[in-house]
């Protein structure tokens, strides 16, 4: 995935140069670099306060590639038949315990594909010890520098060139790079690398005895690959890339290999680091020599932070839970007290309407004459039948009556109730218990309420 | 110590339901306050409603008792009631025939400006024509009198005898 920024970091025991690019409009911008020199094992004096590296580094804190110097990689171009992806980790890592000189436990191990088609697929392959990437990333680590890949300073080297249209485009040509007192080879066929090697320290190419050992060098790695590929048809040259003019070593490197050499000066190209940087910054897939011990220790951070933050995410809804009812709560009380408040405000308009509406009900009471007395003793002597005589006679108002009598016969009594029964004035009627007198006359008794109660 | 993505997002996950599971039981009875505190505003609400609907009609019923106040018989302040309504019942009961043989007069009642005094009668006698004709005399006077109890008994074939409660009410006017 294309990044936005990216920062390269280079780390040799002589420097440390790191640049930072940021995506612009047309490519990418420069938006920090830099170099300064390590004194290598010398302890840094803690009354001198920190060294120019230290100064340096803290200025970075994004995530960064730290490339290795070349010295400290071992790089080969491998052909496999086509193969899956799950695959070639395993043939990788086949090929490289046969290269390599270290035991395959202690090295780490990445590749890169180049190119894949139905015959064949290309794969770069980097392979480099795990102490020296330790130790590398160490002086990064130490400033709190949090490093996402671990890539090689050569590839950074050939983007730049590639990226400066620097590449011879047809045949086979070989990049014999000079730089800090180092010889890196690098040869491509159409811009994709075939062979990368470096030739380690070299105390002077200037001096012509050295050169001359050097380009024998750079002859046998050329034998080796024409053996191992064959002549290219589209010819063959050699580009020498330097810091400063080497017209000795490029003499000696035409004579050895016999073949045409141009000479380029680095000074036209951006430091390796940018290069780094580009590389990430547009790369997909690319090797990675991030030792497995930094990717657990990753792994770990990752799920503390991911734990830290989902138990800080849990205890933030918890507590806004908590907080929100507790609060709600409140309110709710809050909003309780203003009622009261308001209730007790409207209270006393409201009694005082009270006793005014129960005074005029007082009054209507006193001038009501529905169920007044003596219209209950006029329904009651309208209805009652002829052989039915009352022995008592109780109003109460607002209730109703209770009259007790005697009757000549029983359906004179029932005649009685059932008159009672039907007259407007009077709602509920419940005859009580009925007894025979001495007399034989028929005793009766009745409970009787008014149809409305009156006010 | 390690600890794997699986035992970490475990222990989370018991942390987390341990922590709402405790929170839960703890703030039931919160809940339970909550649901009182809404249970008293709704009915603070609504006996708000009912005094604000009961303000709103004031003028109703204001205009109702100025207009009632008018039938109400009024008296100067300080005048003794007790005996003037006792001598108005024995005066109508006897004007009809009724005997009051035996009557209480109660303590005057007070509501606003209004004042009640009830008067028991424990026993009266007379017969059924001369009784109507009191309550009948009573009702018609247009004084505020009100039979709230009445109670009738044969005492032979024509006298009746029995117990009644008087209710009168009327107005009292600050002397000038």
């Amino acid at each position: 995935m294309a990044k936005d920024t990216a920062t390269g970091i280079l780390v040799t025991p002589e420097a440390v140069a790191w640049s930072t690019l940021r995506r612009a409009k047309e490519g990418a911008e420069c938006v920090a670099e830099g170099r300064v020199g390590r004194l290598v094992d010398v302890e840094p004096d803690a009354e001198e306060g920190p060294s120019p590296v230290s100064q340096a580094l803290a200025e970075i804190k994004s995530s960064v590639v730290l490339a290795l110097p070349p010295t400290q990689v071992l790089m080969r171009v491998l052909e496999f038949p086509p193969v899956d992806d799950e695959d070639l980790p395993g043939m990788v890592e086949l090929q490289v315990d046969k290269f390599s000189p270290f035991p395959i436990d202690q090295m780490v191990v990445s590749y890169e594909v180049l190119s894949r088609d139905e015959q064949s697929c290309a794969v770069l392959v980097a392979a480099a010890k795990e102490t020296a990437i330790d130790e590398a990333a160490d002086v990064l680590k130490q400033e709190g520098v949090r490093i996402s890949r671990v890539g090689v300073g050569l590839l950074g080297r050939w983007k730049s060139i590639e990226d400066a249209g620097q590449l011879t485009e047809t045949g086979r040509e070989t990049l014999v790079i000079a730089s800090d007192g180092t010889v890196e080879v690098l040869t491509h066929e159409g811009g994709t690398p075939i062979a990368l090697s470096c030739l380690g320290k070299v105390p002077d190419l200037a001096d012509a005895e050295i050169a001359a050992d050097i380009a024998d060098e750079v002859a046998q790695l050329l034998i080796g690959l024409e053996v191992e590929r064959g002549r290219h048809d589209g010819g063959q040259t050699i580009t020498l890339w330097s810091d400063a003019p080497l017209a000795a070593f490029g003499a000696a490197l035409q004579q050895a290999c016999d073949l045409d050499v141009g000479e380029r000066s680095l000074g036209i190209l951006p430091p390796v680091a940018q290069g780094v940087a580009l590389r990430d910054m547009t790369g997909d897939a690319l090797l990675d020599l991030t030792p497995a011990p930094w990717r657990q220790a990753a792994t770990s951070t990752r799920i503390r932070r991911l734990m830290l933050i989902a138990g800080l995410s849990v205890f933030g809804l918890w507590a806004l839970l908590v907080g929100g009812g507790l609060g709600w709560l409140a309110f709710e009380k809050g909003r309780l007290e203003r009622l009261e408040a308001n209730e007790i405000r409207w209270m006393e308009p409201a009694n005082q309407v009270r006793r005014l509406r129960l005074q005029v009900n007082m009054i209507e009471r006193y001038m009501d004459r529905s169920y007044s007395a003596l219209e209950s003793l006029r329904e009651i002597s309208s209805v009652q039948p002829s052989g039915v005589d009352l022995t008592s006679f109780t109003y109460r108002k607002g209730e109703g009556l209770d009259i007790d009598g005697e009757a000549d016969s029983g359906p004179l009594v029932n005649q009685f109730n059932e008159a009672l029964n039907q007259s407007p004035l009077f709602g509920d009627v419940k005859p009580g218990t009925r007894t025979m007198t001495r007399k034989q006359r028929h005793r009766f008794s009745f409970d009787i309420k008014f149809a409305e109660v009156a006010p | 110590m390690k600890i794997s993505m699986r035992e970490s997002v475990l222990a989370l996950v018991t942390a987390s339901v341990a922590l709402f599971g405790v929170t839960g039981l703890l703030t039931g009875s919160k809940i339970d306050d909550w649901k009182a505190v809404r249970e008293q505003q709704e009915q603070i609400r609504s006996s708000i409603t009912r005094s604000q609907e009961l303000v709103a009609q004031r003028g109703t019923w204001a205009a109702k008792m100025a207009q009632l106040q008018g039938s109400m018989p009024r008296f100067p302040e300080g005048k003794r009631m007790d005996v003037h309504w006792s001598t108005e019942m024995e005066k109508k009961a006897s004007a009809h025939g009724l005997k009051i043989l035996r009557h209480e007069v109660g303590e005057e009642l007070q509501e606003g400006p209004i004042y009640e005094l009830p008067i028991e009668c424990r026993e009266w006698e007379g017969s059924l024509d001369a009784l109507v004709h009191f309550l009948f005399d009573l009702q018609s006077e247009g004084a505020m009198l009100d039979i709230r109890y009445l109670r009738i008994k044969p005492k032979d074939k024509i006298v009746r005898s029995g117990r009644f409660s008087l209710y009168c009410a009327y107005m009292r006017e600050a002397a000038e």
